[in-house]
């Protein structure tokens, strides 16, 4: 077997992913690369009347409306503080685009599949689930949060709406 | 030994089968480590080998190993020659869950390690210690865990689960106060899961004896009894671990492994058009 059908043949057993890190507090988190559509500073967010208590309020996008969502409320972080560093990930999930606001964005890495643990996954918090799994990068510990549970289905629903 | 030193004993060993705030009351009552033990303890941490741990950083960058920690298996047998070879603890996981059970699967002289969890004093076989870890880094913490579950300590044997002990064992009688005494996690056996502690006090050789053995059901099963003389509670490691194991289990995980994603997720590019 050639080196190229090897390196193929092991590419396929363990792909590597790409993940868009950013930080919310003192924590490294990281997105798919391929559910990030662009990374935004810090832009005022127009309050939505009625709104759940997830979603920050409404930006515009080029003259589209995309929900933000309080990254922090949904993980059950202390809320975080606006400063130059801020930026509005747009993402894409469950095909709808929503901004989650988040404290920076850090960098894109390159993770193989095997590389990723499962997290620990203890007690009942509704929270755990947005947890894909963990990596450990260069010392520090990657959260990786899998996008498309963000949200449940009638929020996602309910997003349309918004 | 007097009928009054007797009497206090007694006291302390009976309250930890009584609710915890009797157990916080009893364990203020825990005296500071002398100069001897504090060398017998310095001794035993200076034959611990120093595995590479990593500990989380804010930037992306080349991060110091900080955390010292003691390996399973060939060193911990280094330090307990003298007691018998135990059972391999994944063997043990299941059978040893009664108190009755652990207590006979433990040779006649054993190694224990006794260490405190603020003012509370607790100990462990040593054949059931999986490593020290000097936590100079705290655990990175993860979200949508419990208030005891401290986080994730990433070590080169993986990512450590580190429990805030005194939160856990004392419920409500937990005093912030104490996690910021934290030096140390101790890894139970060979699994994931570590105990956060404040400070090695000593090793001993106990007899079975030593230990005033708890019936299976105290209704505290992870604790096996108390040491007489150090009057220090002894876990039951096994049921500990099944505890925690147990925690872990209640609802499946979200995902194991990552999914690739394809990018043709049929999104709508840009949001709604402005009315």
């Amino acid at each position: 077997m050639s080196n190229v059908t090897k390196a193929a043949g092991s590419m396929k057993e363990d792909p590597v992913l790409q993940w868009v890190t950013f930080r919310l507090g003192n924590e490294t988190y990281g997105i798919n690369v391929m559910q990030v559509q662009e990374v935004l500073r810090y832009t005022e967010i127009a309050p939505v009347p009625g709104a759940p208590i997830y979603v920050l309020g409404i930006i515009n996008l080029r003259g589209n409306v995309v929900t933000v969502i309080d990254t922090c409320q949904r993980f059950g972080l202390p809320p975080i503080e606006v400063t130059d560093n801020t930026r509005i990930v747009i993402i894409e999930a469950e095909q709808q685009v929503i901004g989650i606001l988040v404290d920076s964005v850090a960098e894109v890495v390159y993770l193989r599949a095997s590389e990723i643990e499962q997290a620990p996954n203890v007690g009942n918090d509704e929270n755990a689930k947005f947890i894909q799994g963990v990596a450990n990068r260069d010392g520090e510990l990657l959260i990786l949060v899998d996008l498309n549970k963000l949200l449940s289905e009638a929020e996602w629903q309910e997003m349309q709406f918004n | 030994m007097s009928s009054r030193t007797q009497q206090t004993l007694e006291d302390y060993l009976q309250a930890l089968l009584t609710p915890v705030e009797e157990l916080a009351r009893v364990s203020e009552q825990s005296k500071p480590l002398a100069p001897v033990l504090k060398s017998s303890v310095e001794k035993l941490l200076a034959q611990i080998p120093v595995e590479q741990a990593v500990a989380p950083v804010v930037a992306p960058a080349v991060v110091t190993p900080a955390v010292v920690s003691v390996p399973p298996a060939a060193k911990i047998e280094s330090v307990t020659t003298t007691v018998a070879e135990p059972a391999p603890i994944e063997q043990a996981m299941t059978a040893l869950m009664a108190i009755s059970a652990y207590k006979a699967s433990l040779p006649a002289q054993f190694q224990t390690l006794i260490f405190s969890v603020g003012k509370l004093q607790l100990a462990l076989p040593l054949h059931l210690l999986g490593g020290i870890i000097r936590s100079d880094d705290p655990p990175t913490p993860i979200f949508g865990q419990p208030k005891w579950f401290t986080g994730l300590l990433q070590t080169n044997t993986g990512g450590l689960n580190v429990i805030n002990t005194g939160m856990y064992l004392l419920d409500h009688r937990y005093e912030p106060e104490m996690a910021e005494g934290y030096r140390y996690v101790i890894r139970l056996g060979d699994s994931n899961w570590g105990l956060s502690v404040s400070e090695l006090c000593s090793t001993r050789v106990l007899e079975h004896e030593a230990i005033r053995w708890f019936p299976d059901d105290n209704g505290r099963p992870w604790i096996a009894g108390m040491i007489k003389e150090d009057r220090c509670a002894m876990l039951n490691v096994p049921a500990l671990m099944q505890r925690f194991q147990n925690e872990s289990q209640k609802k499946p995980a979200s995902a194991k492994k990552a999914t690739i994603l394809d990018g043709k997720t049929g999104a709508r590019r840009g949001g709604r058009r402005l009315s």
